[in-house]
């Protein structure tokens, strides 16, 4: 089984040279002793997009809320395996879980805008937290990452306006560039648009595919077209018997979708579960 | 299919299980139903009425003296009473938040489950205490207490304008705010808490996620969040605080003077009702009603703004 893993397992990242941003070493996460997810070895490509699919319960979030070590504060959660930020273990002793917060950012399921907080006040929160306190540099901050998250043509005239009173779309964008303003190396999205209509679904993914010139994208998304629209690798977790998430294939979005290894992985992409 | 609800049997309506004759049982049913609401009105039509009616010719008389004098048996003065009323309930609130919101705070985010079930249980044990044990305890174990250790300690902190130690007899205006505020504190701990943990998760990992520390979290995202909600937790307690009567009389001495030294005897509206009414006369009495509408009044503005923020909280929180 382990063989079979790590042939499977092989990276189109490493294999084509690309820089690695992340790296998942036999990563399991598991609650009170309960395992959520295991198996998951793969490598993140710099400046690519990497998608997780799979159906519900197969521990997707789970494993992406591991990688800025959200599950910290859960009682009873644990992590094993490594996982590696440009070859360093997040979960090592010279780490600031604080620090590598800001090094890997996260945008949630939901559009969730500070609400007692303005777009501008939203955008630049994350500096704040980090204690910056110089105007000059909190303005610039706010309309580079509105303009990264494709926000400021539409926002610019009314910066001090509640954050509540922008779209759906607009308020998911907002966060997004909340998130950019740290600079992070890699961006967490979890299900970003699965809250959104169509129109502003299209409008995020656009917007990840010139974001990944900047920043590392791993996604975690239900949708298997968006999956495959968007992203350049793709991990593959499914539930298994003892209801525990697994990796069962990581490779280029490509092969998963036309070629996959695993005949599991062949069944879900065509639609025959999940 | 056209709006079939409207065309059912009238019997249909009101069916209540078991019964041989729906159409009698609804005609029993609505009676009472209509009995009870029809005395609902009544009884507090002629409550309102009569309070008023009662102190009706005090307000035609001296509506302004009642208001700003002092005194009580020529004219009479409620300023002491208003006064000491809004100082020890404001005290008291004040009190109550400082050591309410950290206590709530605790409840929610630091502390172990076990510990956090132990605490939410005595905040509720201190809910269920009769007023009157609160007044004894305030009057035979805080009294003699505070005579001997916090008058003097706040003394030498330099705060003299509250009194002087040598002076003071026990009961006191700071003590029945002292015992008014653990009196408020399960109201306002217990709101407080609910409205801290409902909000939402994902903001609170969205701050997480941004880097910020837990105290950060707590500072700069749970509370504002909760602000709103919280002022109402606040007006709640306040206007419980307004209204307590016995606890209050038992500990503040009920001297109608205008008193600022906190640490010498005053009164409030509640407790000088309950204390002046036995040995009043008819005229007396209207003025004491004339107070009961004061306090009334006080009441209900307090509890409305405490509504008012409580649905405030709520639309916020509908809009995250």
């Amino acid at each position: 089984m382990t063989d079979d893993l790590t042939t499977k397992t092989t990276t189109s990242a490493t294999s084509s040279g690309v820089k690695v941003a992340m790296q998942l070493q036999d990563v399991a996460v598991s609650f009170n002793g309960r395992t959520a997810v295991r198996d998951a070895t793969f490598n993140v490509a710099a400046n690519r997009v990497t998608s997780m699919i799979g159906p519900s319960g197969s521990g997707k979030t789970t494993l992406l809320r591991a990688l800025n070590r959200l599950h910290d504060l859960t009682p009873g959660a644990k992590v094993t395996g490594k996982i590696l930020l440009e070859g360093v273990d997040i979960y090592g002793p010279n780490i600031t879980v604080t620090e590598l917060r800001t090094r890997v950012g996260m945008v949630f399921q939901r559009p969730n805008p500070f609400p007692t907080m303005t777009i501008y006040e939203n955008a630049v929160s994350g500096l704040r937290f980090n204690g910056v306190k110089k105007k000059s540099l909190l303005d610039e901050a706010a309309e580079e990452s509105l303009r990264a998250a494709a926000l400021w043509e539409s926002v610019e005239s009314r910066l001090n306006v509640a954050a509540s009173n922008l779209s759906g779309g607009e308020q998911q964008r907002l966060c997004i560039a909340r998130a950019l303003a740290l600079k992070p190396e890699v961006l967490l999205m979890d299900e970003p648009t699965s809250a959104l209509d169509p129109i502003a679904t299209l409008r995020i993914e656009e917007l990840m595919s010139t974001l990944k010139q900047q920043v590392t994208i791993i996604i975690v998304t239900h949708n298997m077209q968006q999956a495959s629209r968007i992203s350049d690798d793709c991990a593959f977790l499914l539930m298994g018997e003892d209801r525990a998430g697994e990796l069962i294939e990581f490779n280029t979005t490509e092969k998963i979708f036309n070629s996959p290894i695993d005949s599991r992985t062949l069944d879900y992409t065509l639609g025959r579960f999940g | 299919m056209t709006n079939s609800s409207a065309q059912l049997p009238r019997s249909r309506r009101f069916v209540v299980g078991g019964s041989k004759s729906p159409a009698t049982e609804r005609s029993w049913y609505s009676y009472v139903l209509a009995i009870a609401w029809i005395l609902f009105l009544g009884v507090s039509a002629l409550f309102f009425w009569s309070i008023i009616s009662k102190s009706l010719p005090i307000w035609q008389k001296q509506a302004g003296t009642m208001i700003t004098g002092t005194g009580w048996g020529g004219p009479y003065g409620g300023l002491p009473m208003i006064l000491g009323t809004l100082q020890t309930s404001l005290l008291a609130l004040v009190l109550a938040v400082v050591v309410g919101l950290g206590t709530a705070i605790a409840i929610v985010f630091l502390i172990p489950a076990r510990l956090r079930l132990i605490t939410a249980t005595i905040v509720e044990l201190l809910a269920a205490i009769p007023s009157i044990v609160y007044g004894v305890w305030g009057l035979l174990v805080l009294a003699p207490w505070m005579l001997t250790h916090f008058y003097p300690f706040l003394n030498s902190l330099g705060l003299t304008f509250l009194g002087s130690p040598d002076l003071a007899s026990g009961p006191s205006i700071l003590l029945a705010s002292i015992v008014l505020a653990v009196m408020i504190l399960p109201v306002f701990v217990s709101i407080t808490r609910e409205v801290i943990s409902a909000v939402p998760q994902d903001l609170i990992e969205a701050s997480l996620s941004l880097g910020a520390t837990r105290w950060q979290v707590i500072a700069k995202t749970v509370l504002p969040t909760a602000r709103v909600g919280i002022m109402g937790a606040a007006f709640l307690a306040l206007a419980r605080a307004t209204g307590e009567t016995v606890a209050v009389a038992l500990t503040i001495g009920t001297v109608s003077n205008v008193q600022w030294h906190l640490f010498y005897p005053g009164t409030t509206i509640a407790s000088w009702i309950a204390t002046a009414f036995g040995e009043s006369s008819s005229v007396d009495i209207q003025a004491l009603m004339a107070l009961g509408v004061l306090l009334m009044v006080i009441s209900l503005g307090v509890s409305l703004l405490s509504r008012w923020f409580i649905s405030r909280q709520r639309k916020l929180l509908a809009k995250v």
